[in-house]
C-alpha cells in the first residue's frame, strides 16, 4: 500500500480495516441466521428434537436482552430493572388466558384472551406503557441513582405480583396452552420456534434501522455526550425516554413469549436476578452491539441447561466460567467474532 | 445585541464571577481576558446556560433569558465551543456536524430514513466543514482527528447551529504556529458575519481580532474598551500585562 501522508494513510487503513469487519459481520450475521432457519430440521434429523426447545428458550431471552442493549449499549441508560418488563408481558398473556378460560370477565368488564392477535400487543403495550411511566420518573436521575431508581421499580412490580394472590401470588400462573392463531395453536414447537426467531429477527432489523435514524443519532450521542447534546441545542429527555418505552415493549414481547413457552408466568420472571441476568447476557455479548446479547443469551441458557443436568450446585461452575468469559473477551463475545475486540479496548 | 448585568456567581465562599456587566454588539468581535482562575470559563457558561448565576440577568435580543434552559438558549441564537473540546468520538467528523443541523431542522421523532443519506443533512454539513477547512476529513471518526482538527470541528458544530452569537472558550489554545494562524483566519473571517465573544490567552490574536475587549481579574470586570486603550490601561498592565 503506498502512503502519500500520514493522514491520507491513516484514513486508508481505517475504511479499508471497516470494509473487512464490515464484510466479516455481515458473513456471522448470515450464518448466524441460516443455522438458526436449519436447526428445527437438523434436530429432528439427528434425533434430538428438544434441541428446538432449547433454542427456542434461547432466541426468547435473545429478545429480551437486545432490548436491554437498545437501551443500556445504545442509548447509555443502565437499567438493572428489565425483567420487570419481560415479567409484565409475561403476566398480561396469563392473566388474559386465564379469564379467557374461567369466561369471567376482567374486573366484569374486560374479556379474556387466548388469540394471538389480542394477548400479544396487549403485552407489548402494556409494558410499553409501564416503561413510559417508570422511565419519565426514572430519567429524571443518572448514574447510579438510575441504576437503583429501576431497580427499585422492578422490585416494587415483583412485589406486587407476589401479593396478587387472585392471579396465583408467587405460586404464579399456569396456562392452559398456547395462545391461538385463529385455529392453529402453537402447541406445535416447530411453528413456535419460527414465530420466535421471525420475531427477534424482526426486533433485531428494526433496531439497526433505527440507529441510524434521526431519532438513533440523537439517543447515540446522549450516551455518548450530554454536554455536547445540550450545546448543539436538544434536550435529550424526551428522546432517550422513547428508547427507554420502545425496549420496554419489546421485552414485554420476548414476555408473552416466554409465558406462552413455559405455559407458566410468576412473579420469579420479574426477580431482580432476572434483570441481573439480561445484563450479563448484554454484556457477555457485547454491549451495543445488538447481535451480541443474542450470543450471550444463547451462551447463558445453554451453560444453564447442560450444567444443571450435571450438578444442582451449578452456578459454581457458572461464575468462574463468566468470569474467564469477560477477562478473555473483553468488549464482548460478539467483537472477539468479528475482530473489533482490539479496536474496543484500544 | 447580548446584555448581562449584574452577573454573580458563588461556589461556596469563592466569588466566580462578581457583579460582572458585559454588552455585545451586533456583529462585534469582544474578547473576553484576564488571568488564569479569573472566571472566563464560569461567565461563558452562565450565558450558555449550563451553571446558573446566583443573581443577575441575561438579555438576549432583548429577551431576558436568564432562566432558559441552555437547549433553549441554542435554539435563540446562541452558540458555544468547548475549552476542552466536547465531541461525539465514535461519530464521523460530518456526522457530528449533521446531527447540529438535524436538531436545528425540528424535532427528531424519525425512526426509519437513514441519516446518511438525507441530503438535506450531508449538504449543510459538508458547507460548514469547507468553511472551517476540514472537508478533507469528512469521514474520519471525530476521536482520530488531531487536537488542532477537533478545535476547527467545535467550531463547524457551533456554526451548524446558525448562531447568531458565537462563544468560543479559547479556541487557540494547544495548536501549533500553522494551526493557530489557520484558526484565526477563520476567526477573521467570521467577524462581522456573526457576533463573537472570544475567551483567549494568546494575546496576539486578541489584539488583531477583537473590536472590544473586557478583562476580568478574580471574576470583576476592571476594564472594558478598544485594544489600543486596553493596552495603555494601567490597571490592566499591573494586573495581567504588566509582568510580560
Amino acid at each position: 500500500m503506498s502512503q502519500p501522508s500520514v493522514g491520507g494513510a491513516s484514513i486508508g487503513q481505517w475504511s479499508a480495516a471497516g470494509m473487512i469487519d464490515g464484510r466479516r459481520r455481515t458473513g456471522i450475521v448470515v450464518i448466524g441466521a441460516l443455522v438458526l432457519i436449519a436447526l428445527p430440521w437438523i434436530a429432528v434429523a439427528s434425533g434430538h428434537a428438544a434441541l428446538t426447545l432449547l433454542v427456542t428458550r434461547m432466541m426468547i431471552y435473545g429478545l429480551a436482552a437486545v432490548s436491554l442493549d437498545l437501551i443500556l449499549g445504545i442509548g447509555g441508560m443502565i437499567s438493572f430493572g428489565h425483567a420487570a418488563y419481560f415479567g409484565l408481558g409475561a403476566y398480561v398473556v396469563g392473566i388474559l388466558a386465564y379469564h379467557s378460560g374461567a369466561g369471567e370477565p376482567m374486573f366484569g368488564v374486560l374479556p379474556g384472551s387466548n388469540l394471538v392477535v389480542i394477548a400479544w400487543p396487549a403485552a407489548l403495550i402494556v409494558s410499553a406503557l409501564v416503561a413510559l411511566v417508570l422511565g419519565a420518573l426514572c430519567l429524571r436521575t443518572e448514574g447510579v441513582s438510575f441504576i437503583m431508581i429501576t431497580l427499585a421499580f422492578a422490585q416494587v412490580l415483583y412485589f406486587f405480583f407476589v401479593s396478587l394472590k387472585f392471579y396465583g401470588g408467587d405460586d404464579g400462573l399456569i396456562l392452559r396452552g398456547r395462545n391461538v392463531v385463529s385455529e392453529y395453536d402453537l402447541r406445535n414447537p416447530i411453528l413456535f420456534y419460527y414465530i420466535c426467531f421471525g420475531l427477534l429477527a424482526a426486533f433485531v432489523a428494526t433496531c439497526r434501522r433505527l440507529l441510524d435514524s434521526r431519532f438513533g443519532q440523537i439517543v447515540q450521542g446522549a450516551s455518548q455526550n450530554e454536554r455536547r447534546m445540550a450545546a448543539i441545542g436538544v434536550s435529550t429527555y424526551r428522546y432517550k425516554l422513547a428508547c427507554f418505552t420502545i425496549a420496554g415493549g419489546a421485552a414485554g414481547l420476548a414476555g408473552a413469549l416466554m409465558a406462552n413457552y413455559a405455559r407458566f408466568v410468576s412473579p420469579d420472571l420479574m426477580h431482580w436476578t432476572e434483570s441481573g441476568q439480561l445484563m450479563v447476557m448484554v454484556i457477555l455479548g457485547g454491549v451495543g452491539t445488538l447481535f451480541g446479547p443474542i450470543l450471550g443469551a444463547i451462551l447463558i441458557v445453554g451453560l444453564e441447561t447442560t450444567l444443571t443436568s450435571l450438578t444442582e450446585h451449578w452456578k459454581f461452575i457458572l461464575g468462574p466460567v463468566l468470569v474467564l468469559a469477560v477477562l478473555f473477551t473483553r468488549g464482548g463475545l460478539w467483537r472477539l467474532l468479528t475482530g473489533q475486540s482490539r479496536a474496543f479496548n484500544q | 445585541m447580548l446584555r448581562v448585568r449584574g452577573l454573580t456567581k458563588r461556589f461556596g465562599g469563592l466569588l466566580a464571577t462578581d457583579d460582572l456587566d458585559l454588552d455585545i454588539w451586533v456583529g462585534e468581535l469582544h474578547a473576553l481576558i484576564g488571568p488564569n482562575g479569573a472566571g472566563k470559563t464560569t461567565a461563558l457558561a452562565q450565558i450558555a446556560g449550563e451553571i446558573l448565576p446566583t443573581a443577575g440577568s441575561i438579555h438576549f435580543d432583548g429577551v431576558d433569558i436568564s432562566r432558559d434552559s441552555a437547549p433553549a438558549r441554542v435554539g435563540r441564537g446562541l452558540a458555544r465551543t468547548f475549552q476542552i473540546t466536547q465531541l461525539l468520538h465514535t461519530f464521523t467528523t460530518e456526522d457530528n456536524v449533521a446531527l447540529a443541523v438535524q436538531i436545528r431542522c425540528g424535532h427528531s421523532f424519525r425512526f426509519w430514513a437513514d441519516v446518511h443519506r438525507d441530503q438535506t443533512l450531508r449538504k449543510p454539513a459538508l458547507e460548514y466543514l469547507e468553511r472551517v477547512g476540514l472537508s478533507s476529513r469528512a469521514q474520519a471518526l471525530a476521536g482520530e482527528l488531531s487536537h488542532g482538527e477537533q478545535r476547527q470541528l467545535e467550531v463547524a458544530v457551533a456554526l451548524a447551529t446558525k448562531p447568531r452569537l458565537l462563544m468560543l472558550d479559547e479556541p487557540l489554545a494547544g495548536l501549533g504556529p500553522a494551526e493557530a494562524a489557520e484558526m484565526v483566519g477563520l476567526l477573521r473571517r467570521l467577524k462581522g458575519q456573526i457576533a463573537i465573544l472570544l475567551i483567549e490567552h494568546d494575546m496576539d490574536a486578541v489584539f488583531d481580532l477583537a473590536d472590544r475587549i473586557t478583562v476580568l481579574t478574580s471574576g470583576r470586570r476592571i476594564a472594558i474598551g478598544p485594544p489600543n486603550e486596553i493596552q495603555c490601561n494601567a490597571d490592566v498592565r499591573a494586573a495581567y500585562l504588566g509582568e510580560e
